[in-house]
């Protein structure tokens, strides 16, 4: 039993060690089950251990004889046993294509939804990573905290009263009647029990705010990295250098095995790339989609692309080998230049600078119009959100879009606080390596780093590969704005060898 | 008018000799619903892991507070409204309702259980749930649990007070305080139940806080000739019990991760060897009647740390030996959420030499403080009359 303690010790201990993105925790994605198209959603229940909502929606099921199955499971990336048998998720009234489930989750950092659809095309079963971290807390107030201390003081008054009774009466005979000392006796009992009992509440309190503390500790932070310019660089540099000891100590054998470790396992690249940083101004109006490189994963060193002096904030998505990804943080002051409408693109890496702010088509070279099929309803959030790119040429003719590592394209969504940021696909939320490092791993996988060199091996092989195919000009990213208010998407395609960047506006009103 | 007048003042004089069996049965199943209901709700979270409100142990739990809410309620309105002057008088008198003392204890019983349940919700969606025993909102809830039990207790006491020599009355309050027994040990399991443990001093320092109380008020309080014994008896019984038929019953996780992939529910550590201080406290308290209660705390207390110690340190190596990996003695079963490893065969939290001696010294203390307040209980409840 003392292990169970441990354990919910060890469940702590990943929290602080889990999760990605900043301020939207739920999953998206969307892609195939066997035969079957599906999008999943994954509600982040905020703490750990909890029930996770899951929705399912199997596109095109709604006519089908007999219904299709739909059933899910949930399992943890290092467990070693057989998973707990799936559970079935049930179809949602008034939408066939929908279905759902709850599941628990019990432990922390990356975990995995496995989807299973049958039906008469067959079936197929498609693997999600989902990261869990805890990442909010409750308040205990309004009519919930009013009606349990209403409830507290009548059994405080409930024992008081009894101890008195207990003591004045419970020892005399039945009919007897009670004297002047034990009434007084009665007293001195009902005035020591609301001492024993309010020390019980005092202590219970601050026991209680010693849990609250301890769960504060626990919710969930990236790990801390410090953004800076490189001017001895030729051309010139931005760097972002994690400074999370955990993480450096376990870098650096020279700290001996004393040292506190992260509990993190090691980076793998996602589309090719160890990190995908991206350096967005305070005001949003410059953004750059950077791809660092680094010798000893600690220090990431990016080129400098011409964005305009001012304040800015560096994001870097990175991806680990247990399928968890987080996005590091730091503020930036970039000097010099004014701003500029300016927009281009090196190898991989691109800028956009955009000085109107854009609803509904954009374009960032002379030659591409990114449109936003965005429908008359409004944005509402914690919806699906209708988030449907066309790109032309400025004629309005289709365009041959070609991969841009390894995807059709990719959005940015942000929030103008910068309380949200998102990397988004047309597969979702989830990033192509968690995928990875799911479908790849097996049971041998025992040794940090083992399934990892896999991934690259197959990610860098895949990069090369796609990187001339054709596809459509339509791309769509599945996903629900997490909170009201004002955002800005930046999407991202590559014709003709170059990336192209529109940026757009969105209001999300409150459901 | 002497001849009628005799009849009405005999039916007010309180009849002694008559008990009501009903009520004490209905607590008594309450009590022993409730330390069923989380013996088996631990090894439900052990084994299975997936539960909800109106999983079977928890339906148990919710039973047995109804059982104990409803029978007393019902006797508190009996005795208050239902015009019979015994059951008034037998009674003690909280917020001008009357009532047995002990139905008073399992009525705030039973309303500290139900509080707990939205205090509890909350907490689950604060701070996740909470995979451990001891939380605030799980000491609301076992404190009402507890009420429930003492207040069986008190109820069974009372009777065997006022009737006298009632072998029945007698057992029934032994078994109400051997339930009571087996909830405290139940309670401190996490650190005091499994072998592993019983070489560190927080082992000896929780059941010197919990086991003294509860063993010496039943000493005291109970007209039986060997009532530790008994009382202990009555734990380790139910406690074997529980953990045989436990393991009869197939149940795989159904939860991830599944780190120990186990087949029937996973039951709890055998029973402390409770029995052998309780036989020692059963030969030692008739002789030292004359001895005041001050001084009796601190020589049961310490005895009581020592003897523990002596059969504790080395029973343990015989629970972690192969010797005790079978059915019997339920050894080496662990949670599907373990990684099996080295540690379950080493001890756990141990010290050194002289900070256990250290640690003792605090073990010492709490265990007389809790010999004393065991003391004090047992007189009190050998006096309760209503």
């Amino acid at each position: 039993m003392r292990r169970v303690a441990l354990r919910a010790l060890m469940a702590v201990g990943f929290i602080v060690v889990g999760a990605a993105h900043i301020g939207s925790p739920d999953t998206w994605f969307e892609g195939s089950a066997g035969p079957y198209r599906v999008l999943v959603h994954v509600r982040s229940p905020g703490v750990i251990p909890a029930v996770a909502d899951i929705s399912v929606r199997v596109y095109e099921s709604a006519q089908e004889t007999p219904p299709v199955t739909v059933s899910a499971s949930l399992n943890k990336f290092d467990a070693a046993g057989t998973p707990p048998p799936p559970e079935a998720a049930g179809p949602v009234q008034g939408d066939p294509e929908l279905h759902t489930v709850s599941l628990w989750v019990m432990s922390g950092g990356s975990n995995s939804v496995k989807i299973t659809v049958a039906g008469a095309k067959g079936s197929g079963s498609v693997v999600v990573p989902a990261a869990f971290v805890a990442y909010r807390r409750l308040a205990l107030d309004g009519p919930l905290a009013m009606a349990l201390a209403l409830v507290g003081l009548v059994l405080f008054a409930g024992i008081v009263s009894i101890a008195g009774a207990a003591a004045s009466e419970a020892s005399l005979a039945p009919g007897a009647t009670v004297d002047v000392a034990r009434r007084k006796r009665g007293r001195l009992a009902m005035a020591i029990a609301s001492v024993v009992l309010a020390s019980a509440i005092v202590g219970g309190r601050l026991w209680w705010k010693a849990e609250d503390a301890s769960y504060r500790r626990s919710i969930f932070r990236s790990m801390t990295a410090v953004a800076s310019v490189d001017d001895s660089a030729a051309p010139n540099a931005i760097d972002l250098r994690i400074t999370d000891s955990g993480w450096v100590a376990s870098r650096n054998e020279a700290h001996g095995p004393g040292s506190r470790r992260s509990g993190y396992t090691p980076m793998i690249p996602d589309h090719g790339k160890l990190m995908h940083m991206f350096v967005i101004s305070d005001d949003l109006r410059a953004f750059a989609h950077l791809h660092p490189s680094s010798s000893d994963t600690v220090r990431f060193s990016a080129w400098r692309p011409p964005l305009p002096g001012g304040a800015y904030h560096v994001y870097g998505d990175v991806v680990h080998e247990s399928g968890f990804a987080q996005t590091l943080t730091s503020p930036l002051a970039l000097p010099g230049r004014t701003a500029e409408p300016s927009s281009g693109s090196r190898g991989d890496d691109s800028w956009h600078v955009s000085v109107v702010p854009v609803t509904s088509a954009a374009s960032s070279d002379r030659e591409t119009m990114i449109r936003w099929d965005r429908g008359s309803a409004q944005l509402v959030a914690g919806a699906p959100a209708r988030l449907r790119f066309t790109v032309t040429d400025l004629t309005g003719s289709p365009v041959a879009l070609e991969l841009y590592m390894g995807m059709a394209a990719h959005a940015v969504v942000m929030r103008d606080d910068r309380s949200v940021f998102i990397h988004l696909h047309p597969s979702g939320t989830v990033p192509m390596a968690a995928k990875r490092s799911f479908d790849m791993r097996s049971a041998s996988d025992t040794v940090a780093g083992t399934l990892s060199r896999r991934v690259t091996a197959t990610d860098s092989a895949a990069s090369s590969t796609h990187a001339t195919m054709a596809i459509g000009n339509v791309v769509s990213f599945p996903y629900a704005f997490p909170k009201a208010g004002k955002y800005r998407i930046w999407v991202q395609v590559k014709r003709g060898g170059r990336v192209v960047t529109g940026a757009f506006d969105a209001d999300v009103v409150s459901n | 008018m002497a001849a009628t007048a005799l009849p009405i003042a005999d039916s007010q004089v309180p009849r002694t000799g008559e008990v009501a069996y009903w009520p004490l049965y209905a607590t008594l199943f309450a009590s022993a619903a409730i330390v069923v209901g989380l013996i088996w709700d631990i090894s439900w979270h052990r084994t299975i892991g997936r539960d909800t409100f109106w999983s079977p142990p928890h339906v148990l739990e919710q039973l047995a507070a109804i059982v104990a809410g409803l029978s007393c309620g019902w006797l508190v309105l009996r005795a208050t409204f239902g015009g019979d002057p015994a059951a008034k008088q037998g009674g003690v008198r909280v917020w001008g309702f009357y009532g047995p003392l002990g139905a008073w204890i399992c009525i705030w019983g039973t309303a500290m259980m139900i509080a707990s349940a939205p205090f509890d919700n909350w907490w689950h969606n604060a701070y996740g749930l909470d995979v451990k025993i001891i939380s605030p909102p799980h000491m609301v809830l076992a404190w009402g649990m507890i009420a429930i039990q003492v207040g069986a207790m008190v109820m069974a006491v009372a009777a065997q007070n006022r009737v006298g020599h009632d072998r029945r009355l007698k057992f029934i309050y032994a078994a109400s305080a051997g339930i009571l027994l087996t909830m405290m040990a139940t309670v401190i399991m996490e650190d005091a139940g499994i072998a592993n443990d019983m070489r560190s001093p927080m082992f000896y320092r929780m059941v010197a806080i919990v086991i003294p109380i509860a063993l010496l008020s039943a000493a005291r309080a109970s007209q039986l000739r060997f009532p530790a014994t008994t009382v202990a008896a009555i734990y380790m019984a139910i406690q074997l019990v529980i953990i045989w038929v436990l393991q009869l019953v197939p149940a795989p996780p159904l939860l991830a991760p599944i780190y120990n992939a186990v087949t029937h529910m996973v039951p709890a550590p055998f029973p402390l060897l409770l029995i052998i201080p309780a036989i020692l406290l059963d030969l030692a308290l008739p002789r030292a009647r004359r001895v005041n209660d001050w001084l009796l705390a601190p020589l049961i207390g310490v005895g009581f740390v020592l003897v523990m110690l002596a059969v504790h340190w080395y029973w343990s190596s015989f629970l972690m030996s192969p010797a005790a990996r079978n059915w019997f003695f339920a050894a080496d079963q662990w949670d599907y959420t373990e990684r099996l490893g080295p540690w379950r065969y080493e001890y756990w939290n141990t010290v050194p030499a002289a900070a256990f001696m250290l640690a003792l010294l605090w073990t010492f203390l709490a265990a007389t403080i809790s010999s004393r307040l065991g003391l004090w209980a047992g007189k009190v409840m050998a006096g309760v009359q209503r």
